[in-house]
C-alpha cells in the first residue's frame, strides 16, 4: 500500500524537523503508542496498540530514523510483531517545505502487513493504513502547532 | 480464543456497571463480527457483556411517521416485521439480504451500526433515511454517528438503545455483493422524504457517505434518468482484490440509478 | 434385489449418518490421555530462520514440549519424496527435487510452512504458547509469479537450482506440428491462465496419532484420501517399518486430490506421540487450510491452433509454465507436464499436436493434483482456442466444433498425445446436448435479456478426458453365519457414496441383501493394498475389483451349490441370487449356500467353513476416456460485470451408469467446482508474497444460488472394454467441461462489445473492465 499526502503545519520548518526527531512528540502522535523508548539517536523501541474496529493487537517493534537531511527531509521506518495477528511494517518519507511562517509536510507512505492480518483483513489494509497515517500526521500537526494545548 | 469473563445482564444499568468495572470490557450484541474476531485471536477482551437479555433494547414500533427499532432487534426480526415492510419495504429487504439465515437470526441492528463495518448495509439505510440513533446518554443524527473506518460517535461505554427512522415517501436499496463475503462491495440507499432526497453509499469508502450531487439532482427529479452523467470520483474509495476504487465509483452510479428505479 | 441393482438410483446409505451429524470425522476422534499439537507456520513467503527461542513458550501452562526444525533435523529423518508420474526432464536427467523436510529448518519458503510444533494438554494452550515462540526471521525477496521465476535475474528459491526450474517436458510430434502450422491457412493463438485454486474440502485436514511402546507400533487416524500410499511415505520419512504403522481414515469430508498429498503434519504427530508418550491430535482451522492445503491449477499457457481455409483443424501447439510452489509436492510435477499433455486437443480430430512445458518453483504453497489434474486445463485450452478461432475467423462456433470431432468410425484410435480412445460417439453426444439446449427459443431469450439491459451468451463445450490414479485395487468379501456380508475395499470414498455404489455392485452380482452388506474402507489392516481415491479411479478400478471378487466367490459358491443339490457344477446356472440346475430345475438360493458354507458336514471335500470368503485384486491396463458435451447459457450485466449462469446442459459418456443418483452428484459437484474456477475462485498472493485470500471472506466459493439448474443425461451405448464394468471415470468430468462452457458463453455474450478474452476467474470487475476497455 502506497500513498502520498501533504499537511500544513503552523510552525517553522526547523521546529517541525526537530519535532520529527523528538521521541516524546512521536509517542504522542503515533496512534495507540503505549511506549516509545530511545535506544540511540536514530533508533527507538516501540509498543503500539493498534485498533481497527473489533481487531485489537499489540505490536512490539522498533522505529528508526534514517536519510536524515535537516531541516528538509528524513525517513521514518517502523516494524512490529503483533503476536497472533502477524506483523506490520511502515515507512514514511517526509519532506518539509517552507510556506511563509508555516511548513508543508509531504509524506509518502508505504505500508505492508503480513500473517493473519493480511490473510483475513486484506480488504482493510489500504483504508486502515490511510487512516492511521492521516491520524499520525494530524496528531503531530496539532502538537507542533500548539493546537492541542501542549498536552497529549 | 483467549479466556474471558462472560456476563449476561438483564438491565442496562447492570450492563453499564459491568462494563465500567471491567479491565477491558466489550459489549456484544449478536456477536456476528466479535465472535469470529475472538476465535481468530484478533481481540482479547477481559470481559464480554452480552446485551441479549436486556428487553428494553428490543422491539419494533411505529408512532405516526416514525419507526423505532430497538438496538438488539435481529436482522431476521426486521426482515419479518409487518411494520417495517409497510413503512419502509426497502429496509425490510435490506435486512433480509444480510448474510445468511444464521447471521440474520443472531446479528442485530445495534451491533451492526456500533461496529460500522465499511461494507455493512445498515449504515447506508440509517444515513439514507436520516435516522436518529438513541443511546444511553443522547440522541445522535445518523449523519454525525458514522465517523470513519469502524469509527462512530459512540463514547467508551455508551450503548445504543434504539434507532428512530422517519418513514419516507419512497426508498430503495440496491447492494452489489462482494463475491466471497457477500457483504456490500457497494450498496446504495436512496430515500425521498418530502422535498428532500438522501443518497447514501456503503462498501465504497472507509465509511458510509452521502452523494450530494445525486441528492440535488433527485430533489429536482426523482427518477433514474436524473442521475445520468453524475459520477463519483474514485479517489479515496476502497481498493482491494475484489474491486478497485474506480470500479466501486462506477458501481455507485449504476446502483443509485437502480435504487431510484426500485424505490417504493 | 432389483431395487439395489446396478443402474438403480439407490439413495446414499451414508447420508443418514452425514446429514444428521452422526458421522465420525477426524475432530470427533479422541484417544485416552490425548495431547494436542499446534503448528506454528511461517508468516513469510521467503525468509531465513536465524533463531528460534522457545524458552518463554515452554514455560506456559500445559505445555509438554516444542519441536523445531532444528530438533527435527537432529533426528535425521528422511525427506518427503515426490512420487510424480513424470520424473525426468526432456534430456532424460531426473527432475530437480529440493529436499522437503517436515519443517522449514533454516529457511522458510512458503507461507504456512511449519516452523515449530507446540505440544500441550489442550489446543488452546498449545496455541497460547505458540504465540510466545520467538522466531527471528530475515526476510528474503519472494518469487510469486511462475513466469517471472524463470527469468535470469530472479532470485533463486533453492541455491542449487538454476532458474527455479523443476523440469521441462514435451509430448507429441514437434516437426509434424510445425509443418502443419507452416501449411495452415489460418493460425490463431491465445495466452491463457488457469487460475490457482484451493480444494477447500468442507473438513479441514487433521490427524490423531498413537504410539504403542510395548509393540513399537503406531496408529494414525488421518483425514486423508489415500491411507496406503501415505503410510509408505510416512514410514519412510520416520525410517520405521511400514507394517508397524496402522493407517486409517475415519469419515472424510471431501478431498478433491488435496487429501492425496503427503503432508508434514502426520509424521510430526507420529514422532510426537512417541517422544511424549501420549496420543496426539492436530486439526487445522480453515485459515490454516488456505495456507497449507496443496493448491491446484496455476498454469500459464500459450495455445496455438492451425486450421485450413474450411476450418479443419490441422495442428495444435501448447506451451505451458506450471507453478509448482516451493517444492515438488507429492505428485506436483505431473500436473503441468504429463497430466496436462495427455488430453490436449480434447475430442477433436487434430492430426498434429505438440505440447511442451516447464515447471517452476515459486514461494507459494505447492500445487498438487486437484480434481482433474491437468485435464481441466487442457479442456479449457482447446475450447478457448476453438472459440477464439471461430470468433476471429468468422466460423460458427457450434459448426466448427461439430465438424472437427473425431468421427465415430475412427475409433478405436490413439491420439497424437498417445491417449487410447477406444469407445464413444462424440458427434452423437454433441448432437444430443445441442438438442437439449432449446436453440429455437434462444433468439427470444437474447431479446428479453437485451430489453433488460443485459447480454446473453451461449456455448457448448465438448470434452474428452481420461481417468487416472493407482491402476491396482483390492476387494475382499467375507461372510458370517448370521448372514452379514462384509465388503473391504482399498478404494476410498471421501463423500462420493462408495458405501452405496460398491455394495450395490455386490448385491447385484451376488443377489444378497444390500442392507446386510457392511462396508470397510481406508484401513491398512483391512486390505493388503489400496489406491485410495484419485483420478476418477474408484468405480473403474475399485468397482471392477468388487465385481471380480464377487465373480470369483460365485465360482466357489457354484461348486458348493452343486454339491448341495447333488448336481454338477457345470450344470449350475445363476441368476437373481438363485442357483438352478439346468437339467433338474432344482434350485438353491445363495443365502442358503452361504449358510451351508459354515457347516463342515455339508461341504464337499476340499472346502472348509468360511470357504466362500474371497479376496481379489483387479488391475487396469489402460485408463478410460470419459467424454461428453456440456453447454451453458449465461446472462451478463454489462453495467456491473456480474455473470449469471442461467442454464446448464450435460450429456456425459461414462459407459453404463451404476447409480444415476451418485453420477448426477459427481457431475453437478464437478460442474459447480468448475463454475467456481471460471467465475470466482482464486488464491491470491500479493507482491510481497503475503496470502491475501486466507478465509471465505476473500476466497469466493460458489454457493447454492450461484449454481444453475442443470439438465443431465447419459450416453450409455459405448461401454469401454478396459474394465469389466465398462465404466469410464465420472468424478472429474464436470470440472473439465464447465470452465470453458461458461467462459466461452460469457465471451459470446460480450462479442458485440468487442471483448475477445478475459482470464479466469471472470469476476465482476474483470468483466466490467474488459467491456470498458473494449469501448475505448
Amino acid at each position: 500500500m502506497k500513498l502520498t499526502e501533504e499537511i500544513r503545519i503552523g510552525a517553522p520548518r526547523e521546529a517541525v524537523y526537530a519535532a520529527l526527531n523528538d521521541p516524546d512528540i512521536l509517542r504522542q502522535s503515533i496512534p495507540g503508542c503505549e511506549e516509545l523508548e530511545k535506544v540511540s539517536d536514530t533508533e527507538l523501541s516501540a509498543v503500539v496498540r493498534a485498533k481497527i474496529g473489533p481487531v485489537k493487537a499489540r505490536f512490539r517493534g522498533d522505529v528508526t530514523l534514517s536519510d536524515l537531511n535537516p531541516p528538509e527531509s528524513y525517513t521514518l521506518k517502523g516494524q512490529g510483531k503483533g503476536g497472533a495477528a502477524g506483523f506490520a511494517r511502515g515507512e514514511a518519507s517526509v519532506r518539509l517545505s517552507e510556506d511563509g511562517n508555516a511548513t508543508v509536510l509531504h509524506y509518502d507512505v508505504n505500508a505492508t502487513v503480513g500473517g493473519k492480518l493480511a490473510q483475513l483483513g486484506s480488504r482493510l489494509v489500504d483504508s486502515s493504513a490511510r487512516s492511521l497515517a492521516a491520524a499520525f500526521f494530524e496528531n503531530f500537526r496539532k502538537i507542533v502547532s500548539g493546537e492541542d494545548g501542549g498536552t497529549s | 480464543m483467549y479466556d474471558f469473563t462472560y456476563h449476561r445482564p438483564e438491565t442496562l444499568a447492570d450492563a453499564e456497571k459491568m462494563f465500567a468495572d471491567a479491565d477491558d470490557g466489550q459489549y456484544i450484541a449478536g456477536g456476528q463480527t466479535m465472535v469470529p474476531v475472538m476465535k481468530q485471536r484478533l481481540a482479547m477482551p477481559s470481559d464480554i457483556i452480552d446485551l441479549e437479555r436486556i428487553s428494553d433494547l428490543k422491539g419494533i414500533s411505529r408512532d405516526g411517521n416514525v419507526l423505532s427499532i430497538g438496538a438488539m432487534t435481529t436482522h431476521a426480526e426486521v426482515a419479518g416485521s409487518g411494520d417495517v415492510a409497510k413503512a419502509i419495504p426497502a429496509l425490510a429487504r435490506l435486512a433480509d439480504d444480510i448474510g445468511d439465515p444464521a447471521v440474520r437470526n443472531r446479528g442485530t441492528l445495534g451491533g451492526s451500526i456500533a461496529n460500522n463495518d465499511p461494507a455493512a448495509d445498515y449504515p447506508a439505510a440509517l444515513v439514507g433515511l436520516g435516522a436518529t440513533i438513541h443511546t444511553t446518554s443522547r440522541e445522535i443524527p445518523a449523519d454525525d454517528f458514522f465517523t470513519g473506518l469502524f469509527e462512530t460517535a459512540l463514547e467508551e461505554g455508551e450503548v445504543i438503545v434504539k434507532v428512530s427512522i422517519p418513514v419516507p415517501d419512497k426508498a430503495g436499496y440496491v447492494k452489489f455483493p462482494q463475491p466471497a463475503s457477500r457483504f456490500a462491495l457497494v450498496g446504495v440507499f436512496v430515500a425521498q422524504i418530502g422535498d428532500s432526497v438522501r443518497v447514501a453509499a456503503t462498501g465504497a469508502g472507509p465509511c458510509v457517505f452521502r452523494v450530494e450531487a445525486m441528492e440535488k439532482a433527485l430533489e429536482k427529479d426523482f427518477s433514474a434518468s436524473a442521475l445520468k452523467g453524475i459520477s463519483v470520483p474514485g479517489e479515496g474509495l476502497n481498493n482491494d482484490i475484489h474491486a478497485s476504487a474506480d470500479y466501486r465509483a462506477s458501481l455507485i452510479s449504476t446502483l443509485a440509478r437502480r435504487a431510484v428505479a426500485a424505490a417504493e | 434385489m432389483e431395487k439395489y441393482g446396478i443402474g438403480q438410483p439407490v439413495r446414499r446409505k451414508e447420508d443418514a449418518r452425514f446429514i444428521t451429524g452422526a458421522g465420525t470425522y477426524i475432530d470427533d476422534v479422541a484417544a485416552e490421555n490425548m495431547a494436542h499439537a499446534f503448528v506454528l507456520r511461517s508468516p513469510f513467503a521467503h525468509a531465513k530462520i536465524l533463531n528460534i527461542d522457545t524458552s518463554e513458550a515452554e514455560n506456559m501452562p500445559g505445555v509438554l514440549g516444542i519441536i523445531t526444525g532444528q530438533d527435527w533435523a537432529a533426528e535425521g529423518f528422511a525427506t518427503m519424496p515426490t512420487k510424480a508420474a513424470i520424473s525426468k526432464k526432456i534430456d532424460g536427467s531426473p527432475l530437480n527435487q529440493p529436499p522437503r523436510h517436515c519443517f522449514a529448518i533454516d529457511r522458510a519458503r512458503y507461507i504456512g510452512e511449519p516452523v515449530a510444533v507446540v505440544i500441550a494438554e489442550t489446543r488452546e494452550q498449545a496455541q497460547d504458547a505458540a504465540e510466545l515462540v520467538e522466531v527471528d526471521y530475515e526476510d528474503l525477496p519472494a518469487v510469486i509469479d511462475a513466469r517471472k521465476a524463470l527469468a535470469e535475474d530472479t532470485p533463486r528459491i533453492w541455491d542449487n537450482i538454476e532458474g527455479n526450474v523443476c523440469l521441462d517436458f514435451e509430448l507429441g510430434d514437434k516437426d509434424a506440428t510445425e509443418k502443419a502450422f507452416a501449411n495452415a491457412d489460418h493460425v490463431v493463438s491465445l495466452e491463457l491462465v488457469n487460475n490457482r485454486v484451493t480444494a477447500a474440502p468442507i473438513e479441514p485436514r487433521g490427524a490423531v496419532a498413537e504410539y504403542d511402546a510395548t509393540t513399537d507400533s503406531y496408529k494414525l487416524q488421518n483425514a486423508t484420501q489415500n491411507v496406503h500410499a501415505n503410510r509408505t511415505t510416512f514410514a519412510d520419512v520416520l525410517k520405521i517399518d511400514a507394517e508397524s504403522l496402522h493407517h486409517l481414515a475415519p469419515d472424510v469430508g471431501g478431498g478433491f486430490g488435496a487429501k492425496n498429498s503427503s503432508y508434514p503434519e502426520p509424521p510430526i504427530l507420529l514422532y510426537a506421540a512417541k517422544k511424549f508418550g501420549r496420543p496426539m491430535k492436530w486439526v487445522n482451522d480453515r485459515n490454516e487450510g488456505f495456507q497449507s492445503d496443496t493448491h491446484g491449477r496455476a498454469q500459464f499457457s500459450k495455445v496455438e491452433l492451425a486450421l485450413d481455409k474450411d476450418g479443419k483443424f490441422l495442428g495444435l501447439r501448447t506451451r505451458t509454465v506450471g507453478d509448482l510452489g516451493a517444492y515438488c509436492w507429492t505428485n506436483g510435477p505431473f500436473t503441468p507436464t504429463g497430466g496436462s499433455a495427455r488430453t490436449q486437443g480434447g475430442p477433436y480430430n487434430i492430426p498434429a499436436m505438440y505440447y511442451s512445458a516447464v515447471a517452476a518453483f515459486t514461494n507459494t504453497m505447492p500445487t498438487d493434483p486437484y480434481r482433474g489434474a491437468g485435464r481441466p486445463e487442457a479442456s479449457y485450452q482447446i475450447e478457448r482456442i476453438v472459440q477464439h478461432a471461430a470468433d476471429t475467423l468468422g466460423f460458427d462456433p457450434v459448426e466448427l466444433r461439430r465438424k472437427n470431432l473425431m468421427p465415430t468410425a475412427s475409433l478405436p484410435r490413439k491420439t497424437p498425445m498417445g491417449l487410447d480412445v477406444d469407445s464413444g460417439d462424440f458427434p452423437e453426444v454433441f448432437d444430443r446436448t445441442m438438442k437439449m439446449t432449446d436453440r429455437e427459443g434462444y433468439a427470444e431469450r437474447v431479446a428479453n435479456s437485451k430489453k433488460n439491459g443485459m447480454r446473453r451468451g451461449f456455448s457448448i463445450a465438448p470434452y474428452l478426458e481420461c481417468s487416472g490414479g493407482m491402476p491396482k485395487e483390492f476387494a475382499g468379501i467375507s461372510f458370517t453365519k448370521d448372514g452379514t456380508v462384509t465388503l473391504r475395499v482399498g478404494s476410498h470414498s471421501t463423500g462420493m457414496g462408495h458405501e452405496t455404489s460398491k455394495p450395490q455392485i455386490l448385491a447385484h452380482t451376488l443377489g444378497v441383501d444390500f442392507d446386510r452388506i457392511d462396508f470397510i474402507q481406508a484401513d491398512t489392516k483391512a486390505t493388503p493394498i489400496g489406491g485410495g481415491h484419485g483420478g476418477s479411479r474408484s468405480l473403474e478400478v475399485g468397482g471392477a475389483a468388487v465385481l471380480k471378487a464377487a465373480n470369483e466367490m460365485l465360482d466357489k459358491a457354484k461348486v458348493l451349490a452343486a454339491h448341495l443339490l447333488n448336481s454338477n457344477a457345470d450344470d449350475m446356472d445363476f441368476a437373481d441370487g438363485v442357483f438352478t440346475d439346468i437339467k433338474t430345475e432344482q434350485t438353491i438360493a445363495i443365502d442358503d449356500v452361504i449358510a451351508a458354507s459354515f457347516e463342515q458336514g455339508r461341504l464337499p471335500e476340499g472346502m472348509e467353513p468360511g470357504c466362500l470368503d474371497t479376496e481379489s485384486i483387479f488391475e487396469r491396463e489402460i485408463i478410460s476416456c470419459p467424454n461428453g458435451a456440456h453447454a451453458a447459457e449465461v446472462e451478463v450485466d454489462p453495467e456491473t460485470g456480474a455473470v449469471r449462469v442461467e442454464h446448464y446442459w450435460v450429456i456425459d459418456d461414462f459407459g453404463p451408469i451404476v447409480n444415476p443418483m451418485l453420477a448426477d452428484g459427481q457431475v453437478m459437484g464437478g460442474v459447480a467446482q468448475g463454475l467456481g474456477q471460471a467465475l470466482m475462485e482464486e488464491i491470491v498472493y500479493d507482491d510481497d508474497g503475503q496470502l491475501v485470500t486466507g478465509s471465505f471472506m476473500d476466497y469466493a466459493l460458489p454457493r447454492a444460488d450461484s449454481i444453475p439448474k442443470m439438465e443431465l443425461g447419459y450416453y450409455e451405448d459405448a461401454p469401454t472394454a478396459k474394465n469389466p464394468l465398462g465404466v469410464k471415470g465420472a468424478g472429474e468430468a464436470g470440472c473439465c467441461a464447465s470452465p470453458p462452457a461458461i467462459v466461452n458463453a460469457v465471451l459470446d455474450a460480450l462479442k458485440e462489445d468487442g471483448v475477445a478474452h478475459i482470464d479466469m476467474p471472470l469476476t465482476p470487475e474483470k468483466v466490467w473492465r474488459a467491456i470498458s476497455e473494449a469501448k475505448k
